[in-house]
């Protein structure tokens, strides 16, 4: 399936752009890749999101349409609240650069920096 | 007896006084490497010691022989010996069972622990592969999002992603390729690993206050080495402006842990002179670990090898009669 992934990332990013569920032929149009894929993998991978659960599937006529279960913005919210996830418990799933710090204490670091910086200047 | 018994104070003075001993130390801030170390070094000692101590119980110190008919012999009689007495028999039970329950805890939380991180960042993945922007000429992946941040997903496919509101808020090219510095010094170092143990033994002996402290310590001190390394890189005051554009960008309802946050002290630390350890205090540092890491296997090897001069087979036994028949 890994040669797969690019695929999928494009036929989302299709869905999402045309804003309403499309057909396999209408993706296959919107896919600006090249080489162009055959209809039979674009059919193939279309399936396989919808069976993640990534694509709905609904019947028009005697094709089906297939639109995005949630928008491209939910999911990178999830993502982003697994890695800003406040609580303390350590996850050792990521490493993140940085946690977020209270605005009163940020401040007076950038003060700290900025008179840091002026001496290295000055020297 | 006594030897499971030295090794068991040992390992409780290590399990408790060790760690409220050592916890903030100011020198593991100047040598975070040799901090990590250090940590996981007592982790380790309190651990075999436990083991060793257990093992000390139930299986009494046996003549070492070149002959192994009659070295089995000799534990042979030596069991039999100690499993004679009540007393002996439960306390050599008790020794296995302590022996085995450590080690099979150890075995299963970490198992575990594995198990559940590798399912956590395959899934984290799979949406990041789709939803997530790939810039191969930096080696990332760009999530649409205001909100700063700058994370990797370690492991054999990793990944490191920085958000569009993070790299807005980089003012310059050295302070992103700070972030990527110390992101690439996580993966060098195989920090997730590192962190993955440490909470796999804060979740198995959760009442062990070493772990959990160990588990804090370690978590601060892997950040402030790839700080290191990103300010070696990109200097102390760029990697600092970098911590602050990511860490002060917009602030949630943050809960402060007690006496300031780590992301203010990491930022502190590099705005301050620095002031590395010297060569000598990381040497005799890291002789000290090497010491509590052998101390347990010297208190136990210490009777074995004293036990070589002893005969524990009386006359007229199997074994004496297998070596005076040759």
């Amino acid at each position: 399936m890994a040669q797969f992934g690019e695929l999928e990332a494009a036929i989302m990013d299709a869905v999402w752009a045309a804003g309403k569920p499309l057909r396999v032929r209408e993706v296959l149009e919107r896919l600006s890749r090249d080489p162009e894929p055959a209809y039979n993998t674009v059919h193939t991978v279309t399936e396989i999101l919808h069976r993640k659960g990534w694509l709905s599937k609904e019947k028009d006529g005697r094709a089906f349409r297939y639109g995005a279960t949630r928008s491209r913005e939910d999911y990178v919210a999830g993502l982003m609240g697994e890695a800003l996830a406040v609580a303390e418990n350590r996850t050792a799933t990521l490493a993140r650069f940085v946690q977020q710090m209270p605005h009163g204490e940020a401040e007076e670091l950038h003060r700290l920096l900025d008179q840091a910086v002026a001496r290295e200047a000055s020297k | 007896m006594i030897v499971a018994a030295i090794l068991f104070v040992y390992a409780a003075l290590l399990s408790t006084v060790a760690p409220r001993l050592l916890r903030g130390a100011h020198w593991a801030e100047r040598a975070p490497r040799l901090g990590i170390v250090v940590w996981q070094v007592l982790g380790a000692s309190a651990l075999s010691a436990a083991v060793l101590a257990g093992l000390a119980l139930s299986v009494p110190t046996v003549r070492v022989s070149t002959d192994l008919a009659e070295l089995l012999q000799a534990c042979v009689m030596a069991l039999t010996a100690q499993y004679a007495t009540p007393g002996g028999a439960s306390a050599g039970a008790a020794g296995a069972v302590l022996a085995l329950a450590v080690l099979g805890r150890v075995a299963w939380c970490t198992g575990a622990a594995l198990l559940r991180i590798r399912r956590e960042r395959q899934t984290h993945r799979e949406v990041l592969d789709i939803v997530g922007r790939p810039d191969t000429a930096r080696g990332l992946v760009i999530l649409d999002h205001e909100e700063p941040a700058a994370y990797c997903l370690p492991g054999r496919h990793r990944r490191t992603v920085i958000t569009t509101g993070a790299l807005r808020a980089l003012a310059a090219d050295d302070q992103l390729e700070a972030v990527l510095a110390h992101e690439r010094a996580h993966q060098a170092e195989r920090h997730d690993a590192v962190l993955a143990w440490a909470q796999a033994l804060a979740r198995a002996f959760p009442r062990v206050p070493l772990f959990h402290i160990a588990e804090a310590e370690i978590g601060r001190l892997v950040e402030m080495r790839a700080d290191d390394v990103a300010a070696a890189r990109s200097g102390r005051l760029t990697t600092a402006a970098a911590l602050l554009a990511v860490a002060g960008g917009s602030a949630p309802a943050v809960a402060l842990s007690a006496g300031g946050s780590t992301a203010a002290r990491r930022v502190r630390r590099l705005i301050e002179p620095h002031r590395p350890l010297s060569r000598l205090r990381i040497a005799a540092g890291s002789l000290t670990a090497v010491i509590a890491l052998a101390v347990p296997l010297l208190v136990v090897g210490g009777p074995a090898a004293a036990a070589t001069q002893l005969n524990y087979c009386p006359d007229g036994t199997p074994a004496a009669q297998v070596t005076t028949m040759r």
